[in-house]
């Protein structure tokens, strides 16, 4: 009996998966892309707050002021998402439960990060911009301490 | 006597079998990417068995070896190559979803002491 037949005779079109492996299959991980978007999430919290607002009559400044804020904030929270989607990896597939008895306040330093993310998203705050980075520079520590590596924090902006 | 493959089609169609794909390479060669496989569903296994078995913190399925089951019924999965317990630790037995019997695909038993020595 060929497979094809198997699956249709017991009504399976798509069979449940059994993963011979665990994790996606690259293995690639670097805090580094966490890092990027949260600092495009800073930057652009202090960009909106260094916009001036135009005079109420002026309709095209006006225009003009809505459409910037519009495109800061949508790239803010489009940023924060990623931020967070790239710390989540971290958490949850790089790092193991062999990590929590070097790192006790693993689970802590994440979960405040990821907390930083939605902070950033709500608000236009540098604190929360300020919490996620340093976040991000305490996750880079742990990350490449735990491969054994020597790598210096640094920030591009 | 009734071949094997008989065997597990008529446990298939009297529902005491659970079809699963494999994907990855980890139990190569007894389980190459996409073998089909036969899982007896059970809530016990021993060391040696080929098992299908929720992810500690995933919800994903695996099919691993059992490498040991401790006095809290955590299951400690190995195998040949790629990631088991050493990196994302012991399953629970609850989460257990069957043993394999069969790999359909290259036509060979999976029963424990067929595959495993």
């Amino acid at each position: 009996m060929e497979e094809n037949t198997l699956s249709k005779l017991f009504g399976l079109n798509e069979l449940p998966v059994a993963e011979a492996h665990c994790d996606g299959p690259c293995g690639v991980y670097d805090p580094a892309s966490a890092r990027i978007a949260a600092e495009a999430v800073r930057s652009m919290i202090k960009k909106i707050l260094d916009l001036t607002p135009p005079e109420p009559g002026d309709t095209q400044a006006v225009a003009s002021y809505l459409n910037t804020v519009g495109r800061y904030v949508a790239i803010k929270e489009e940023q924060a998402e990623l931020a967070k989607h790239e710390l989540l990896v971290l958490w949850t597939d790089y790092f193991k439960p062999v990590h929590l008895e070097a790192y006790p306040d693993l689970h802590e330093v994440f979960w405040n990060a990821s907390k930083a993310c939605s902070e950033a998203k709500q608000h236009v705050s540098v604190e929360a911009a300020d919490e996620l980075m340093a976040a991000c520079e305490k996750i880079h520590n742990m990350f490449w301490e735990s491969k054994s590596r020597e790598v210096t924090y640094y920030e591009a902006s | 006597m009734i071949p094997t493959v008989l065997k597990e089609l008529l446990a298939l169609a009297s529902r005491k079998r659970k079809l699963f794909r494999v994907a990855g390479t980890s139990m190569a060669p007894i389980l190459e990417p996409k073998d089909i496989v036969f899982i007896q569903p059970s809530t016990r296994c021993e060391k040696g068995d080929i098992v299908a078995i929720r992810h500690p913190h995933k919800k994903t399925i695996l099919i691993k070896y059992v490498k040991e089951i401790d006095e809290n019924n955590l299951v400690e999965l190995s195998s040949p190559t790629g990631t088991d317990s050493k990196e994302f630790g012991k399953a629970a037995l609850k989460h257990l979803v069957g043993v394999a019997t069969y790999n359909y695909s290259q036509k060979k038993s999976l029963l424990n002491g067929d595959t495993f020595s």
